[in-house]
C-alpha cells in the first residue's frame, strides 16, 4: 500500500499525474529573498544588515578575518586561545561583564576559531541590541588583558583540548588529522588546536600583538539579523563602531596548497578507541567554481543521506561500515572557508581488515562519477538535497545558520547578497559538471587515506 | 533606550541595564555611554492547532517560520520497559527506520531523499520519537509515510535481526565515554527502578530477541491514545490535518489509561565512584530529586537552575569555569521524565588533579543558595536569561516542536494553566533560597565520580570525608 502510494507521489518513479503535480509543486517553492543592507564604514568595517520581523530576537555577529590558518610556527592553538581571551574584558567591560551583561539581557552568546575566521555572536531579544552594539565596539576597540587572565584561559583551553581531543575516542577526527596527512603547505597542516606546552608558551605581549594586527575594523564584518529597525541600527553602529580607527593592512600568510600528484596515506593509533575509523579525503576546486557547486552536488549525491551511492554500498550493501559521514569543511559548510578546503569521506567500521575494501568502495562510487554522466534523475534528486539543505543551513541555530553565511560571504566575497543566488546556482549544474568536477579533483593521485585504529588489536581482525 | 513593545504583552521584566556597571572601568572621556536595556518582549507567534482524532491520537500543528519545509515528529509513548526487558524499546524504535510491511532498504530512502528528508528514530525516557523533516510539498506524504510505518512496521525475522544487531553495538565507541556514563550511573544510583530507564544488566539478551518478542511488545506499547503527532512549519494546514486523519485516525484505539512508568521512587543519597582506567579527566555528577512539572515549585527551580549552574553567568560556572579555570564546559538541567518524575543535576569534566577541589565548590554553591536568598539583581538577571533563552529556543522548527511537547506533558501531568513567563517573573528570592534549600539539599545531593581514580588518589581521602560530613550536615530549607 504505502509502496503504491510513494511510487506516484515521487519523482524517481513518477508517472501519473499525482507525482507530476507534486513534483512540479516541489519545484516552485523557494526560500524568500533575504532582503540585505550592505555597506562599509569609512574605517573598513563591513556592515550587512538581514531584518526580518517574523521573529522578536536578533543576531548579532562580528567575524575576524583570521583564523587557524594564520597562526605561525611556535603558535600552534594560538588562534583558539585568544578567542577565549576576547572575553576577559576590553576598555569598559571588566572580566567576565560581556557575558552578563549578553546573559542578563536574555542572549545566548558563543565564539568560534575556524580556518580563516574567528566568530563572536549572541542572539538576544530586540531590546538588547543597542547595548550588544556598544559592547562588541567595546572589545573591538580595545582589550585589555594581564597576566591573571591569561593563565586563566589557558587553563580552560587545555581543559577544552584535554576534554575534546586527548580524552575522547576518536577526538579530533576528522577536522585536526587529517589536514595534516592531505595537506604540505604548513599553514593548512599544523595542529590547529596546539598542545598544552605549547599553549603554556603565549606571551601578553604575543596577545596584543595579535589583537592590534587582526582585531581591526578593516578586517572585520559586522551582521545584523532578525527584528531590529535598519535606521536605528545604522546610527547606533556608526557611533559606536565608526570611531575606532582603521589598522594596518594586513597581508595573510600564503596558504597556498600546491597540485597533489600522488596518494597520500598516514595512520594514528587511538589509546582510547575500540573501533576504527577511516578517511578519504580530496582537495576542493576553488570557491565560487562551476567545479565548487558541482562539488557541492556530488557531495549530495554520493554521501549525504542513507540513500546516497557510498553510505548505500558500504553499509546497506556490503555491510563493511557502520556508519559514513563527511564532507567539505567540517567547522562549517561548503560557504564558511577561504583558500584550500578538503572534501572527506569519513567511515566507522569494526574490522581493521576491511579498509582495503572500504576504500575500493569508495573508490568505486567515485569512479562511475568520472566514466559517465549522472542521469537527469539522479542529478535532480542531488539537487533537491542540496536545496533542502542549504534551507537548513539557513535556519540553523536560532538564525545564525543565515548570519554565518552573510559573515563568509561579506568577508570573504565581499558580496553577502550571493545568498540569494545558491539556490539558482545549485540548480545550474549539469551532468556534464560533475563528471568534469570529479576527474579534475577526485582522482586517486589526489586524495588522502587516513587510519585511526585501536590499540588493541580484537581476535579475528588484523593489525 | 529601546523598548519593544508588543500588544496584549504578556510580561515585563525590569531593567537591568544599570545593574551591571562596568567593574573596575570608568567611563572613558569622550566614549559613547553605555545603553541601557528596556523590557523583553517575546514576540507573539502563530498559536497552535490542537485536536484529539477519535481513536486517541493527539494531533498539533503549527505554522511556524520562512523556510518552505515541515518538521513532522511521531511521538509514541511506550511506558517503561519491564524488569527482565533489555533495550527492547531500542530495537523497536530501530525496526521503524526500516519502513512498513512493503516499503523498505533503497525504496524507503530514495523515496524520503526525494522529500529533501531523513528519517530519524530515536528513544526517550519510556517512548520513541519518529522525525521527518521533508520539504514543504511533501508534508503530506511524509504524514502518511509515518502513519504507515507506525501502524505496520517490519516485524519481521530479518528486520529483527538488523535492529537487535543495530541495538547491541551502540554501545560506547571508545572506553571514555565518561559523562555518559557518569549521567547513566547517577540516574540509576537516584532511580534503580527505572524511571529514567534502566540499565542493560544483560547485554547479550538483546542479540536473542526474535521477531515475536518485538510484535509481542509493539502490540502492547504502541497504541493510539498514547501517540502524539506534532507537524511544525510552512505546509497546508487543512491538506496535513486530512492525511493525519487518514494515515492515523482509522488505526484501532488498542489500550488506552496510563503507560506503564518505571517505579519513581528515589533511593537514599548515594556516592558512587567508578573507575575508568586511562582517562584523563574525571566527570562529576551532582544532583538530587526534584518535582516535576505539575507542582508549582517547578518554574521556582528553572529559575533556581539557572542560577547555580545552568547559564554562562551561574555561580558554579563563574566559581569553577571562570574563577579556577577547573572545567571547560560545566553545565545543570532539570530533567524530567514523562511520568512526571524529575531530577536536577550539575555535570561538568575537570582536570582529575581538581576532582575533589571542584566537587567541593559545586557543593559549597549549593549550599550558599539554599542558605541565602540571592540578591535581588541577580535574580532578576536570571530572570532575564531564562525568558530569552526560552525566546531563542524557540526560533526553531525543531525548539518550538519540543516546547510544544513539554507544554502537552506537562499539562497531562495536571500543571496548572497561566503564562509561563508571567510565572516565571513572579519567582522571589525567598523562593529560590527555599527550593535550593528543600529539594537540592547538600545533605541529600547523590554524587558521581566517573575517572581513572589512580589519578586521584590523593584526593580520595578528603572526598569521602567531605562527603560524609554533608550527610550529617543540617536541613538547610524547608518545602
Amino acid at each position: 500500500m504505502l509502496a503504491l502510494l510513494l511510487a506516484v507521489l515521487l519523482p524517481v518513479t513518477a508517472v501519473g499525474a499525482a507525482g507530476q503535480r507534486a513534483t512540479s509543486a516541489a519545484a516552485a517553492v523557494h526560500y524568500p529573498a533575504i532582503p540585505i543592507e550592505y555597506s562599509h564604514l569609512a574605517n573598513g568595517l563591513k556592515v550587512v544588515l538581514a531584518p526580518d520581523t517574523s521573529t522578536g530576537i536578533v543576531v548579532v555577529a562580528v567575524y575576524y578575518n583570521v583564523g587557524h590558518r594564520m597562526e605561525g610556527p611556535g603558535q600552534e592553538g594560538f588562534a583558539h586561545l585568544f578567542e577565549h581571551l576576547m572575553f576577559e574584558g576590553s576598555t569598559h567591560l571588566g572580566p567576565g561583564e560581556l557575558i552578563h551583561l549578553i546573559s542578563t539581557n536574555g542572549g545566548t552568546l558563543n565564539g568560534n576559531t575556524r580556518f580563516d575566521f574567528t566568530d563572536y555572536w549572541e542572539i538576544v531579544p530586540s531590546a538588547a541590541l543597542q547595548l550588544m552594539l556598544w559592547a562588541e565596539a567595546d572589545r573591538m576597540g580595545g582589550l585589555v588583558i594581564d597576566d591573571s587572565a591569561l593563565h586563566r584561559q589557558k587553563e580552560i583551553v587545555k581543559s577544552e583540548v584535554r576534554l575534546s581531543y586527548l580524552n575522547r575516542a576518536d577526538g579530533g577526527f576528522p577536522w585536526l588529522d587529517v589536514p595534516q596527512v592531505a595537506n604540505r603547505n604548513w599553514q593548512n597542516a599544523h595542529n590547529f588546536r596546539g598542545l598544552p606546552a605549547q599553549l603554556d608558551s603565549a606571551t601578553l605581549d604575543e596577545v596584543r600583538r595579535f589583537h592590534q594586527t587582526y582585531y581591526v575594523p578593516n578586517n572585520a564584518v559586522l551582521v545584523l539579523s532578525g527584528n531590529f529597525r535598519p535606521s536605528d541600527a545604522r546610527q547606533w553602529i556608526q557611533t559606536y563602531f565608526g570611531r575606532i580607527p582603521r589598522g594596518a593592512r594586513v597581508g595573510p600568510p600564503d596558504a597556498t596548497e600546491p597540485r597533489q600528484t600522488a596518494e597520500r596515506r598516514g595512520e594514528r593509533v587511538d589509546s582510547l578507541a575500540t573501533h576504527p575509523v577511516l578517511a578519504v579525503a580530496y582537495h576542493m576546486p576553488p570557491r565560487n567554481s562551476r567545479a565548487f557547486y558541482a562539488m557541492a552536488v556530488i557531495d549530495q549525491l554520493v554521501l549525504q543521506g542513507e540513500d546516497s551511492w557510498i553510505p548505500r554500498a558500504l553499509v546497506r550493501d556490503a555491510s563493511l561500515a557502520t556508519s559514513v559521514y563527511g564532507g567539505a569543511n567540517p567547522l562549517g559548510n561548503i560557504f564558511t572557508y577561504q583558500g584550500s578546503m578538503l572534501w572527506m569521506v569519513c567511515v566507522s567500521f569494526d574490522q581493521l581488515d576491511r579498509q582495503a575494501a572500504i576504500v575500493d568502495s569508495i573508490e568505486a562510487s567515485i569512479d562511475r562519477l568520472r566514466r559517465q554522466p549522472v542521469s537527469r534523475e539522479a542529478l535532480r534528486l542531488a539537487q533537491q538535497k542540496a536545496r533542502s539543505s542549504f534551507y537548513d543551513m539557513l535556519d540553523d541555530g536560532s538564525g545564525f545558520g543565515r548570519a554565518d553565511l552573510l559573515a563568509s560571504l561579506a568577508l570573504f566575497d565581499d558580496r553577502p547578497t550571493e545568498i540569494n543566488g545558491v539556490e539558482a546556482a545549485f540548480a545550474a549544474v549539469t551532468p556534464t559538471d560533475i563528471m568534469a568536477a570529479a576527474r579534475d579533483y577526485l582522482g586517486t593521485t589526489q586524495r588522502a587515506v587516513y587510519v585511526r585504529r585501536p590499540a588493541t588489536v580484537t581476535a579475528g581482525t588484523a593489525p | 533606550m529601546m523598548v519593544a513593545r508588543a500588544a496584549g504583552a504578556a510580561f515585563v521584566v525590569a531593567s537591568v541595564g544599570l545593574l551591571w556597571p562596568a567593574v573596575g572601568r570608568g567611563q572613558k572621556t569622550g566614549a559613547p555611554p553605555r545603553p541601557t536595556v528596556g523590557t523583553l518582549v517575546p514576540s507573539s507567534g502563530p498559536a497552535p492547532t490542537r485536536t484529539q482524532l477519535a481513536n486517541g491520537v493527539r494531533v498539533t500543528t503549527l505554522a511556524n517560520g520562512h523556510a518552505p519545509k515541515a518538521l513532522i515528529q511521531v511521538v509514541i509513548e511506550t511506558g517503561a520497559e519491564d524488569a527482565d526487558e533489555c533495550r527492547l524499546t531500542r530495537v523497536l524504535a530501530d525496526v521503524f527506520r526500516h519502513g512498513d510491511a512493503t516499503l523498505t532498504g533503497a525504496g524507503l530512502t530514495d523515496s524520503i531523499a526525494h522529500m529533501g528528508g531523513a528519517l530519524g528514530a530515536s528513544t526517550r525516557p519510556e517512548g520513541i520519537d519518529l522525525t521527518l523533516e521533508v520539504l514543504s510539498p511533501y508534508a503530506v506524504p511524509a504524514v502518511e509515510l509515518l502513519g504507515h510505518i507506525v501502524r505496520d512496521p517490519r516485524l519481521d525475522s530479518a528486520t529483527t535481526s538488523l535492529a537487535t544487531h543495530a541495538a547491541t553495538d551502540r554501545g560506547p565507541r571508545g572506553r571514555t565515554d565518561i559523562s555518559a556514563a557518569a549521567v547513566e550511573a547517577f540516574q540509576t544510583a537516584l532511580f534503580p527502578h527505572g524511571a529514567f530507564g534502566r540499565p542493560c544488566t544483560a547485554p547479550g539478551r538483546v542479540a536473542q530477541y526474535t521477531a515475536a518478542d518485538v510484535r509481542t511488545f509493539y502490540r502492547a506499547r504502541v497504541t493510539a491514545p498514547h501517540t502524539k503527532v506534532y507537524v511544525v512549519g510552512r505546509f497546508d494546514r487543512t491538506a496535513v490535518e486530512r492525511a493525519v486523519a487518514r494515515a492515523f485516525g482509522t488505526w484501532p484505539r488498542g489500550a488506552g489509561g496510563d503507560t506503564q512508568s518505571g517505579s519513581a521512587s528515589a533511593a537514599a543519597p548515594a556516592l558512587a565512584i567508578v573507575h575508568q582506567p586511562g582517562a584523563k579527566q574525571v566527570a562529576l555528577v551532582v544532583g538530587a530529586r526534584v518535582p516535576g512539572p505539575a507542582d508549582t515549585d517547578f518554574v521556582r527551580l528553572r529559575i533556581a537552575d539557572a542560577m547555580l549552574g545552568g547559564s554562562l553567568v551561574s555561580r558554579i560556572t563563574v566559581n569553577i569555569r571562570e574563577a579556577k579555570g577547573y572545567a571547560y564546559g560545566p553545565t545543570s538541567r532539570i530533567v524530567v521524565a514523562p511520568s512526571g518524575v524529575a531530577f536536577w543535576a550539575e555535570i561538568t569534566n575537570v582536570a582529575a588533579s581538581v576532582g575533589w577541589p571542584a566537587l567541593r565548590e559545586i557543593i559549597k554553591e549549593i549550599q550558599r543558595l539554599g542558605s541565602e536568598s540571592p540578591p535581588d539583581s541577580e535574580l532578576t538577571g536570571t530572570q532575564r536569561f531564562v525568558i530569552g533563552r526560552t525566546m531563542v529556543e524557540r526560533a526553531t522548527r525543531a525548539g518550538r516542536l519540543e516546547a510544544l511537547e513539554a507544554e502537552d506533558v506537562a499539562t497531562s501531568r495536571g500543571a496548572g494553566t497561566g503564562d509561563e513567563m508571567q510565572r516565571m517573573q513572579a519567582v522571589t528570592a525567598a523562593d529560590i533560597r527555599r527550593v535550593v534549600g528543600g529539594y537540592i539539599n547538600p545533605r541529600d545531593l547523590t554524587i558521581v565520580v566517573v575517572g581513572d581514580t589512580t589519578l586521584m588518589a590523593d584526593q580520595m581521602g578528603d572526598l569521602r570525608r567531605g562527603v560524609e560530613a554533608l550527610r550529617a550536615g543540617p536541613t538547610t530549607g524547608t518545602h
